[in-house]
């Protein structure tokens, strides 16, 4: 990774720090600067309130040409994570395409946040769990309930 | 859009044409060899964009002052005393390293005249980096940069930009420029060569090809040859010329041989034909010309209720179809399952003791490549009966905490 790019992932932990986005908590190892975890409470109201969560950002090399890797340590039901040991998520401005060098990682927490409390079914990489958002939204609601009590507690 | 060019293949480069597209918006280029005109001619306009639409910015940001913006400058600007100016310096908004203002190419600073604060504030080094972004995302239509920041749309022209980055940047881009505007025009075909991949013109070609080859009898297909360096390629089927065999059998036999290699680096959008690449990220890609979403793996779109198509890896990650996720390895299924796999027109699983998995799936007709698999509504309502089943039931677990699995990382 070049001096630049760690440069100004220092600087934006550095804005993390003086802007203490709510309901998060980032650590940060200076040694290992390029993999940041992040612990996310699940936005009140949502079906994930109450769950405590781990993900997981990494910054590819080119950053912050390409866009930062998100992807959730603990298991969530949701339809823009994806299903398997990867939990990862890839749509809106974390997509290599609409990735755009001004964007910043609180953007990215900002936007799964605000998902966590409404999902982009129209972009769901678990469309079921999309399709069941929409057509049967109290089972819905259960299964993700559920899973925060199995996991994110 | 058939675009003609009737100049001498004699020349290394081809001059490109102008961009192809309803739109009709001009894109001077140049091959990378011509020199940059002494005086700009009319430059021309940005494509369908705003242009200088930050013009109010003119004036105020020039070099050496402070901007607004929180970006400091290190030194104040220079007494008319001192002898020697010092340099000034300031930190990039992209990359937050400070540089230096110059008048070079590559590294610092260029003061861009009426360039929108983000601009004038974006260093040269991260100026060329977009450029390589662009070449990379094949985001070639357009020989501009956009800027990035939100709400604003001002755009550095291709002039401007050959004057920030690199040289080698700069010869990149142009050859990037070329090729994508000339594969864009029907007549031009790339050389299949890969120490060549010149491109050239047709028609040029093919009278000489058609002469050196007039005892081609039966003419089923035809070979053209490139005029840069030689080689001979099949102009019905663009592939290396394969003599007595027929385009269909060149066809098997190349994919036979390529597939697997293709297959990871680029394929079609399977709705528009636009040359979608993969480079890292996930397997859920955007097509940027048309929009359409897709598997990259398995070329289904995306959308609720979308099967991956059989043999992709991202099949068995939809929740529903994963074994792990809504039943228990020890759940007794011997009685209600049989029934509803009767219901809901499935053949009977077949009898293993010990292990219990969901039905497989069947496989869609068409697999590979089918724009759009037809939706497995039945199966996956099976499921979701059974799931449904299995939490209204929680005694079939032989499991006090309801069915509890584990989690999979
Ligand atoms: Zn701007
Ligand atoms: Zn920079
Ligand atoms: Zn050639
Ligand atoms: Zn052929
Ligand atoms: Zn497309
Ligand atoms: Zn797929």
């Amino acid at each position: 990774m070049s001096a630049s790019a760690k440069k100004r992932i220092m600087r934006e932990y550095g804005e993390c720090m003086t802007e203490k986005p709510a309901g998060m908590k980032i650590n940060f190892d200076e040694q290992n600067m390029t993999k940041w975890e992040v612990l996310m409470d699940g936005p009140d109201g949502s079906a994930y309130a109450g769950g405590h969560f781990k993900l997981e950002i990494v910054f590819p090399n080119e950053y912050p040409f390409k866009p930062p890797v998100v992807s959730f340590r603990t298991k969530i039901y949701h339809p823009n994570v994806s299903n398997d040991d990867k939990g990862s998520m890839c749509l809106g401005l974390l997509r290599p395409d609409e990735w755009k060098p001004p964007n910043k990682v609180v953007a990215v927490l900002r936007l799964i946040q605000s998902l966590m409390v409404e999902p982009n079914i129209d972009d769901a990489i678990e469309p079921s769990i999309g399709n069941e958002y929409k057509e049967n939204r109290k089972e819905f609601e259960k299964n993700a309930k559920d899973w925060v009590k199995r996991y994110a507690k | 859009m058939a675009r003609k060019r009737s100049s001498q293949h004699a020349a290394p480069q081809p001059t490109p044409p102008t961009a192809s597209g309803s739109a009709g918006n001009p894109i001077s280029l140049r091959g990378s060899n011509s020199p940059a005109p002494a005086a700009p001619a009319i430059p021309a306009p940005p494509t369908g964009r705003s242009g200088l639409r930050s013009a109010k910015s003119l004036g105020t940001v020039a070099v050496g002052q402070p901007t607004t913006q929180g970006n400091r400058v290190a030194k104040a600007a220079p007494k008319k005393k001192e002898p020697k100016p010092k340099p000034i310096k300031k930190e990039c908004f992209i990359c937050a390293t400070t540089r230096q203002v110059s008048n070079c190419a590559g590294r610092g600073f260029k003061a861009v005249e009426g360039a929108c604060d983000h601009f004038q504030n974006t260093c040269n080094v991260c100026i060329g980096k977009m450029i390589k972004e662009k070449i990379v995302k094949r985001d070639l239509d357009e020989a501009v940069l956009v800027c990035a920041f939100p709400d604003c749309e001002h755009v550095l022209d291709y002039n401007t930009i050959r004057q920030m980055i690199f040289k080698g940047a700069r010869e990149n881009w142009d050859t990037a420029l070329l090729n994508h505007h000339l594969s864009n025009s029907e007549n031009y075909v790339p050389c299949l060569n890969p120490n060549c991949g010149r491109y050239f013109s047709v028609e040029d070609c093919q009278a000489k090809s058609s002469e050196s080859r007039s005892k081609n009898k039966a003419d089923r297909s035809h070979p053209i040859t490139c005029p840069y360096c030689e080689e001979d390629m099949c102009l019905d089927c663009m592939r290396p010329w394969h003599r007595s065999t027929s385009c269909d059998k060149a066809k098997i036999a190349e994919e036979e041989q390529s597939l697997q290699v293709i297959k990871n680096i680029s394929k079609p959008c399977p709705k528009c034909g636009a040359n979608i690449q993969k480079n890292g990220g996930c397997n859920h890609m955007k097509c940027r010309h048309c929009k359409h979403d897709f598997c990259f793996s398995c070329l289904v779109g995306f959308g609720p209720n979308m099967q991956h198509a059989e043999g992709c890896p991202e099949r068995n990650q939809n929740i529903l179809q994963d074994p792990r996720n809504w039943l228990p390895d020890d759940v007794n299924i011997g009685n209600w399952m049989p029934a509803m796999m009767r219901a809901a027109g499935l053949p009977d699983l077949p009898q293993q003791p010990g292990q219990v998995l969901p039905p497989p799936i069947p496989p869609p007709p068409n697999p590979v490549g089918a724009p759009r698999q037809p939706e497995p509504r039945g199966l996956l309502g099976l499921l979701q009966m059974i799931r449904a089943f299995h939490h209204n039931h929680p005694e079939v677990n032989g499991n006090a905490n309801g069915g509890q699995d584990q989690p999979g990382n």
